[in-house]
């Protein structure tokens, strides 16, 4: 069952009283009308309790119309599941909209945390600070963490769709107010690109409540043919429910756009780089401060204006007016006009203008000048207000609502983002912008252009002068006027100091109805003018924006960016299980149970033959007169005697001497050579190079062209590696004394296909790597599976691969090396003394830290058979008592199924000299005595890769 | 996030660029001392106001660069090619213009 | 803006012969005369094209010669220049983008300016789409020839097909 609207007047306002909308606010049912918001369908309700203070629970209103909202805070649920914190004031009403208050309990009319407030003194600014301290904050943690927060997050899987969308204009135009739209319509007229921010559902921004007369037209009138004419502009384009909410360097600002019509709810996260920004985003009224100046019923002036005027919604029936400026005059009298009973307005002022206290004299207003606002009376509402008059007697008005202005304060918040600087104003008693490196212009409402000085007459901000009672100036973190005056009182009298030790402007909605209030009774307190006290720093974002839209597709599979085999399908088919190797994914062994599958792959490859897909080894061809010699400068090895046709293990450092990139370098012809990088390593040492060539050595005659994706490579590797290769038309004279280790071969196979042959090992087995074209990748891994049946050849994973290696101790840059390991450290050490010419990291290896004895050195290890695997980051230990420490740790780790036992690489202080010494692998508890050995375990001499 | 004018593209987003720290460091030699080996190593001007530093069109055409850079406003001053000199920092103070406040 | 699938039509590109052309950046003027380099796409001899990718870098294509053809020119027009001239047709993987949502949907994934005049007929730029390293296109024939590397292949057709939604042909 629905209830009628009391609070909403029998007619007027934009709403579509043909088309009513039912609704639920903490369960009950209730109707609002197309056109409404959450908050004014609320109000229309009378529904004055929305939600409760974030630290006493007090009971709070909706305070605005607008983004500066700092009570009407509520989950919201239009469809896409509840989601917290949805500022009822900006929130469309929709048909079936659930909304529920938050930081309540048990419901927002009767809290339990209320208790909080009738103890409030125990409770003051940075009591966390002081209270938590004996015997430890672990003993409170649990009950302040359950006490603190706003909202609940959703539970399940979000159904918005969150994209991001690029874009380009050459006028950014932010806010649809009388001054953003004539700001788009002689950017449009010029021709510019003009994209238009509307946060709200309707463009118009003050028009849309507060009509006027613009260049002689009704305001109504001319915002209709503004809207008509940038509508039907093709470089113009209008974003409703989007919400600039950063601006960044270089004029980059974010829009986060809510879409709404139709289907799914979607979020889009727009990019916009603008040549120019307009930033017409008005200005935000300021509440006064007075004793219990939160109770539900007290609102903005201008707020309550716009819920009469926009929605026909009445916030109350005697609405008392309480302002220190003639802007608010203007909303009272307009409330008025509205219908809406006013029975008094009480100005700080003493003087006020004439005219105005006529208009209201004549509405039957009583004026009360020169008064102090002292407090409002009432638990769940008001009931009345208490002001000081100027006889110097307490007076009080009753009255059910109070619309309060402090005065406006432009919504610098972008301007200040984007680096702008902002200056005080006296006369307008506001921060304006002042001057900014960026190209952007401030309009209208934004640039302090509300009134003329003469028609504001704004009186300084103060709060009532007496400490009984409190007076708010967060009302989101429920930060009173005593709370900043203890803060100055312990010397936090810088602003930025002031805000985190009270917390105020702390809160989601970032101070906009709380940071001016705040400085004026820190200036004041600390005999400073407002404008020495300076505001604190905005920060992206003006207003909350969703992780969801944040990250955009970026979830899931498109998380990152997969990289897939040529031949990926066919491995797929063959029972390859894939994993993830850096960005590609990769078969890591083929068949059934991860670990008999390793073992089996192993043995394969030790006993007779094996398939390994290498095809994302890095391959980059470098070819020219200079060639040898940039390279002698780029490894750590000597490449320029390395014969045409020869194949050389090389080493890749840093200028720290680290060792960032291993593999081998193939030397195709005099001037030309092919570089083979690590998987992972083929984009970045690529760039490495171009990096060394562009910026230290450009007069080396050198192109570089990295060719990785051209080539899919085929390992057959093992004893048998040459019978099924032989097969193979177009191979021939695959015999060591034809072809030796490390050796390369190009030419074309039978099938007319080019190819390059390596004769080059990972494994320890005698190796061919052979390379043809990736769209023939498929068709040669099923010609070498078939060839290879007879000979029993089996396909090898990256998993076995990497077992292989470790049993002939070679080296897995990333994985037995970090950020410290040099050469020396792994035992290079006699080619590095060989070089006498330069090379990258070079001189760091002659410093005398790079040659410390105790350095960490690349050592084996072995268990007994029997002994469980030691994994990878176990610790190496020795002594005992006070004495025992780790002096290293392991880096690869396996049980060999040759040797049948673990064994594996680790780094260890002196290692080196340490061969035979019995140490302890400390593995997360598990303790187990290994021998440290020589780093490799297998075929020593190298004969079996060789012959 | 910066827009960069990559000489040979044009402007782009920073994601396109990899940034390669101050440019002008001469590299010395094997005979180098350890101090001047460490001064070129670690020790980097990082100066309030104009910056000379080097970026990379790393997704674009791949070239290295100058960029004149003011560290304080993140305006770029210059943009000049590897090898060049980098031009005279005069245009470093007064680069704040006024709002044009409507 | 509705939510609605993007209509946008998405062709594989096949057959196509491309070779990676390199010289020294200073020489690329002299490599440009020399093979008679046109704008990106467009033919700049009988049935052969290029995509500009850096200075003294470009894709040398045709649909028409294979690569021994493509790398034949180039050792035929640059002769005493040092250049680096390589057959990479299967290392790219490339598609024809078209449809009225096309700029939409690569909006979504690069910061390049696709208003109309900046990335005009006949050009070409190398960016980051949807993280992935891309060369865009514009095409003669109407829409947008997007080249990666192909491993990412897979992948960015998914996110192609997610990212237009129902809508995709």
């Amino acid at each position: 069952m629905t209830q009628r609207q009391p609070f909403r007047a029998p007619s007027g306002g934009r709403i579509d009283r043909g088309t009513p909308l039912g609704f639920t606010f903490n369960g009950k049912p209730l109707e609002g009308y197309a056109g409404d918001t959450l908050a004014s369908a609320l109000l229309a309700n009378g529904v004055r309790i929305v939600g409760r203070g974030f630290k006493f629970h007090r009971p709070r209103g909706v305070l605005s119309a607008g983004a500066e909202e700092p009570n009407a805070l509520v989950g919201a649920d239009t469809g896409g599941g509840m989601v917290p914190l949805v500022r009822a004031t900006l929130l469309p009403l929709s048909e079936g909209l659930r909304a529920e208050s938050q930081n309540a309990f048990p419901s927002v009319t009767f809290d339990a945390g209320r208790v909080l407030d009738l103890t409030r003194a125990l409770w003051p600014a940075g009591f966390y600070n002081k209270a938590f301290k004996w015997p430890g904050w672990r003993v409170f943690e649990g009950a302040v963490r359950h006490a603190a927060g706003l909202g609940r997050l959703p539970r399940g899987a979000d159904p918005v769709r969150y994209r991001h969308r690029n874009t380009h204009c050459d006028v950014l135009v932010v806010g649809s107010g009388p001054a953003g739209l004539g700001a788009a319509l002689e950017a449009a007229r010029r021709g510019d690109d003009v994209i238009v921010a509307e946060q709200d559902s309707a463009y118009g921004g003050s028009l849309l409540y507060d009509p006027m007369t613009i260049t002689g037209e009704a305001s109504d009138d001319w915002l209709a043919a503004a809207i008509a004419e940038l509508s039907g502009c093709s470089n113009v384009r209008l974003v409703r429910h989007g919400t600039v909410a950063g601006y960044y360097d270089h004029n980059v600002l974010t829009l986060h756009e809510r879409v709404t019509d139709g289907g799914t709810p979607a979020e889009i996260l727009w990019k916009v780089r603008a040549r120019h920004v307009v930033l017409a985003t008005g200005a935000i009224e300021q509440p006064l401060m007075f004793v219990n100046n939160d109770l539900p019923g007290i609102m903005l002036a201008g707020a309550m204006h716009r819920y009469a005027a926009q929605y026909g919604v009445h916030c109350g029936r005697r609405v008392a007016g309480v302002v220190n400026n003639d802007v608010a005059w203007r909303s009272l009298l307009a409330l008025s006009d509205c219908g809406v009973g006013v029975p008094a307005v009480v100005d700080v002022r003493a003087n006020v203008r004439r005219a105005l206290r006529d208009a209201a004299e004549a509405r039957g207003i009583a004026v009360h000048t020169g008064a102090t606002p002292w407090r409002a009376r009432g638990g769940r509402g008001v009931k009345a207000f208490h002001y000081h008059g100027s006889d110097g007697r307490m007076a009080q008005i009753r009255c059910d609502a109070i619309a309060m202005s402090g005065g406006l304060n432009p919504t610098v918040h972008l301007y200040s983002q984007a680096g702008g600087k902002l200056r005080y104003d006296d006369d307008l008693a506001c921060f304006l912008p002042h001057a900014c490196r960026q190209d952007v212009t401030v309009a209208g409402a934004a640039a302090g252009r509300f009134a003329t000085p003469a028609e504001y007459n704004i009186a300084q901000r103060d709060c009532a002068p007496t400490k009984k009672g409190a007076q708010w100036v967060d009302f989101q973190h429920d930060v009173t006027v005593a709370d900043i005056e203890l803060a100055a009182r312990e010397n936090y009298v810088s602003v930025e100091h002031m805000k985190r030790y009270t917390t105020a402007g702390m809160s989601v909605d970032q101070g906009k109805t709380s940071n001016l209030n705040a400085l004026t009774v820190l200036a004041r307190l600390t005999h400073r003018l407002p404008g020495d006290v300076g505001t604190t720093t905005f920060r992206p974002n003006y207003m909350p924006v969703t992780l969801g839209a944040i990250a955009g597709d970026r979830h899931g599979e498109f998380y990152a960016p997969a990289r897939q085999l040529p031949a990926s399908e066919w491995h797929g088919a063959n029972g390859a299980v894939f994993d993830d190797y850096g960005s590609w994914s990769r078969p890591a062994y083929y068949g059934d149970g991860r670990e008999a599958a390793i073992e089996r792959e192993v043995r394969i490859v030790r006993s007779g033959v094996g398939l390994f897909d290498g095809s994302p080894l890095g391959k980059i061809e470098i070819k020219g007169p200079d060639a040898a010699t940039f390279l002698d400068r780029i490894y750590a090895n000597t490449v320029s005697t390395l014969a045409p046709g020869k194949v050389r293990y090389g080493l890749m450092l840093n200028e720290n001497g680290i060792v960032i990139d291993d593999g081998v370098i193939v030397r195709l012809a005099d001037d030309c050579f092919l570089l083979n990088t690590t998987a992972g390593g083929a984009d970045r040492i690529a760039a490495w190079l171009d990096e060394w060539h562009q910026c230290e050595w450009p007069d080396s005659k050198l192109v570089i062209v990295p060719v990785t994706s051209q080539w899919a490579v085929a390992t057959v590797a093992g004893p048998r590696a040459r019978a099924v290769l032989a097969g193979f038309g177009g191979l021939a004279d695959l015999e060591t004394a034809d072809f030796p280790h490390m050796s390369v071969r190009a030419g074309t196979l039978d099938d007319g296909v080019p190819y390059r042959l390596q004769r080059v090992s990972f494994s320890g087995e005698l190796s061919y790597e052979l390379s043809v074209p990736a769209n023939r990748a498929t068709a040669t891994f099923e010609r070498l599976f078939a060839l290879g049946e007879p000979h029993g050849l089996g396909l090898f994973g990256v998993e076995a691969l990497l077992v292989l290696r470790t049993e002939k101790g070679y080296l897995h840059v990333g994985a037995d090396t970090d950020g410290t390991t040099t050469p020396l450290d792994l035992g290079f050490g006699r080619m590095i003394a060989n070089r006498t010419t330069d090379f990258v990291g070079a001189r760091s290896l002659r410093r005398p830290a790079d040659r410390r004895p105790d350095r960490r050195q690349l050592v084996g290890f072995e268990a007994a058979p029997g002994a469980g695997l030691v994994r990878a980051g176990a610790h190496f230990v020795t002594g005992a008592g006070a004495a025992r420490r780790s002096e290293g740790f392991v880096t690869s780790a396996c049980i060999s199924p040759t040797l049948g036992r673990p064994i594996g690489l680790g780094l260890l202080e002196r290692g080196f000299e340490r061969r035979g010494e019995d140490v302890v692998a400390f593995d997360d508890g598990n303790v187990t005595p290994v021998r440290i050995v020589d780093a490799c375990f297998y075929d020593a001499d190298g004969s079996r890769m060789r012959d | 996030m910066l827009r960069i004018p990559c000489p040979w593209c044009g402007v782009r987003d920073e994601q396109e660029f990899r940034f390669g720290g101050e440019s002008h460091m001469t590299r010395p030699g094997l005979a180098s001392t350890d101090l001047e080996w460490s001064d070129y190593l670690f020790n980097r001007g990082n100066p309030k106001g104009v910056h000379f530093e080097r970026w990379c069109h790393s997704c674009g055409c791949e070239q290295w660069f100058n960029v004149a850079r003011d560290t304080v406003t993140h305006e770029i001053v210059a943009v000049y090619r590897m090898g060049e000199r980098p031009p005279a920092a005069g245009r470093v103070a007064g680069s704040d213009c006024e709002a044009g406040v409507r | 803006m509705t939510d609605s699938g993007l209509s946008v039509r998405i062709t594989r590109i096949t057959g196509r012969a491309i070779v990676a052309l390199k010289v020294m950046p200073d020489d690329g003027d002299r490599a440009r005369e020399a093979l008679m380099l046109a704008a990106p796409l467009r033919r700049s001899s009988g049935d052969r094209f290029s995509l500009w990718m850096g200075p003294g870098h470009w894709l040398l294509m045709s649909d028409k010669a294979g690569a021994a053809e493509l790398l034949g020119d180039c050792r035929h027009a640059l002769g005493g220049l040092l250049h680096h001239a390589l057959d990479v047709s299967d290392g790219l993987a490339g598609m024809h983008l078209s449809g009225a949502d096309s700029n939409e949907l690569l909006a979504r994934a690069t910061g390049i300016d696709l208003r109309a005049g900046r990335l005009g007929p006949s050009s070409c730029v190398r960016t980051r789409l949807a993280r992935i390293p891309a060369t865009i296109a514009v095409s003669v024939a109407g829409g947008y020839e997007i080249w990666i590397d192909r491993s990412y292949r897979a992948w960015f057709l998914d996110w192609l097909r997610a990212a237009c939604g129902e809508a995709l042909q």
